[in-house]
């Protein structure tokens, strides 16, 4: 039995539901040396940002039970780097690209958009990165600041928007139908948890930031619940995303009502893992009997 | 260069040398034995997500189907890794990141760190392995098991000193360099370094003053091991921007990194 995987968002095609989280594969480039990424339906790239960002102090990374707290702070080499180092190399890649992005204020998510346009096959608007001092997740914790850079996002680009939404509000919902009501055509999340880890005998953070954002295994059951909530309340695909390690994660998902999911910690204890993701949601529903992975996008009711 | 594979690798044999220090010896099926010195691997805890993220390991002796590794318990990981029996099983990643570069017409004096002989230890075997000449300078707290394991593999090549005097020169292995290299008759030499941050800002200043070419190799902290995840970001020196200890490293130029 073939199983159809496929999905779309807006008018883009995805030949399976399995993304990877931003922040988490590079660009896909040195991950292509070591499996085809092709196989998946799409990756999203680390955040770009109008001029480079040398990003945080280290210690970069701190590890908590079953989880990463990270502050890297948007580290990349700025869009004319991608344009000139990047582009020419991943468009060459079978698979869906999207760019995320990454302002300090909403005219320059305006201006990456612009000149992204056409060189990419969709974008995920990151207001939900919770390491920079300014723009990132101060956008996605207020509404009409998530209005005013989806909004300003629109106006620039016709292709696919993805807004990625952080999990640090009172209600994630609200967010995610101003998203929609301002020309989002899918909502993903979550970004990380922000989060604190202290070294006891130093008496000092263990991450040269300060503060983190936590994801891995430890978050699922929240991100969980996030999607779900969201699910519920728009009319627009939701990509699902925290600690999803494996293809049983990503069902959950697809059941709380995710039409897409996004790989992302898990990729850094195997790099492989969004592969062995997709063939386990594969199998799994073949095992079912489930001919096309639609018919358990939001299956689950609350009673 | 090297393919990056997950090797599923079976314990052949773990001992602890000395406190707290387990030499282990790994099978890994399917692996051409082909490494640099200073290459490193990330090793999977186990197969719970706890701890969630690999550990990365400098090797220290490889061929055909075999690495060693020197694991040392400062953590849950590591004493998770330690305590591993034989025959027990996990993936192995690697071999990973960019290894020293020798230049051979210049004398080779490997100066170590406590833990920080691991890669310097598969380079001293390469060494002698291509019958080159070299020497090591090896520094720790006070005389250990280790240190007489790295003299009775290496012989009258190591320099052993100790910061309590214990064995050797009482002297840190930087502040025992000055006069080592004043005694030997190569005048072309080339430093190859390991150990605590404090250490390898010395030697690189050392080498800087004595205009000298010193390659060190750095530790910090991992998330993937493959350049992906920026956690293991180090400062480029005298220019902006940033390069990964993973993937760019974990050995440099001292003239590449500001530490």
């Amino acid at each position: 039995m073939k199983v159809d995987l496929t999905t779309n968002i807006g008018s883009l095609k995805f030949k399976n539901p399995v993304l990877t989280a931003s922040g988490t594969f590079g660009y896909g480039l040195l991950m292509n040396e070591i499996f085809e990424i092709s196989e998946l339906g799409g990756i999203i790239t680390k955040s770009i940002t109008l001029s480079k960002r040398e990003g945080n102090p280290v210690p970069r990374i701190a590890e908590t039970a079953c989880g990463i707290l990270n502050s890297i702070g948007l580290e990349n080499k700025g869009i004319d780097n991608f344009f000139s180092e990047i582009l020419p190399e991943i468009r060459k890649l079978k698979t869906n690209i999207i760019a995320s992005i990454a302002g300090e204020t909403e005219h320059e998510y305006g201006s990456l958009a612009e000149r992204l346009d056409k060189y990419v096959n969709a974008f995920e608007v990151n207001i939900s990165c919770p390491n920079v001092k300014k723009g990132g997740m101060s956008f996605g914790q207020d509404l009409t600041s998530t209005k005013r850079v989806v909004k300003k996002v629109r106006e620039k680009t016709s292709l696919p928007l993805i807004v990625k939404l952080t999990p640090n509000v009172t209600k994630v919902e609200d967010f995610g139908k101003m998203s929609e009501d301002n020309g989002a055509n899918a909502i993903s999340l979550v970004n990380t948890y922000k989060g604190l880890s202290i070294d006891v005998k130093r008496r000092k953070s263990k991450l040269g930031g300060f503060t983190g954002g936590l994801s891995g295994p430890a978050i699922k059951p929240l991100a969980l619940y996030a999607v779900w909530k969201i699910a519920r309340n728009v009319n627009i695909p939701v990509i699902g995303c925290g600690g999803i390690s494996d293809f049983t994660d990503a069902i959950e998902f697809f059941m709380a009502g995710a039409s897409l999911i996004e790989v992302g910690s898990a990729t850094f204890r195997d790099p492989d893992a969004s592969l062995s993701i997709l063939e386990g949601i594969r199998n799994f529903l073949e095992t079912e009997g489930i001919k096309n992975i639609k018919e358990i996008i939001g299956v689950i009711d609350e009673n | 260069m090297n393919k990056i594979r997950d090797y599923y690798s079976t314990v052949v044999n773990n001992t602890l040398i000395d406190n707290n220090i387990y030499l282990l010896e790994m099978f890994l099926p399917g692996f051409n034995g082909m490494a640099e010195p200073g290459q490193f691997v990330m090793i999977k805890v186990n197969e719970t997500y706890d701890p969630f993220l690999r550990r990365p390991y400098s090797i220290l002796e490889c061929s055909k189907e075999k690495m060693k590794f020197l694991i040392k318990i400062v953590g849950k990981g590591s004493k998770m890794i330690a305590h591993k029996k034989m025959n027990d099983k996990f993936n192995i990643l690697g071999p990973l990141g960019v290894g020293f570069r020798v230049n051979s017409n210049r004398y080779p004096v490997l100066v170590a760190g406590g833990m920080g002989i691991a890669p310097l230890w598969f380079l001293a075997k390469r060494l002698n392995s291509q019958k080159k000449k070299f020497s090591i300078i090896y520094g720790e707290r006070s005389a250990s098991p280790l240190g007489d394991k790295i003299k009775k593999t290496f012989k009258k090549k190591v320099l052993l000193v100790t910061d309590d005097g214990s064995r050797g020169l009482k002297s840190t292995a930087t502040g025992a360099l000055s006069a080592f290299l004043d005694n030997i008759t190569y005048k072309k030499i080339v430093l190859f370094s390991c150990g605590p941050p404090g250490m390898l800002k010395e030697i690189t200043n050392f080498g800087i003053k004595r205009k000298i070419p010193v390659s060190i190799s750095l530790e910090e902290r991992m998330g993937c091991g493959i350049g992906v995840c920026l956690g293991c970001s180090v400062k480029r020196k005298n220019t902006d921007g940033f390069l990964t200890v993973c993937k760019d490293g974990p050995v440099f130029r001292a003239e590449e990194v500001s530490i």
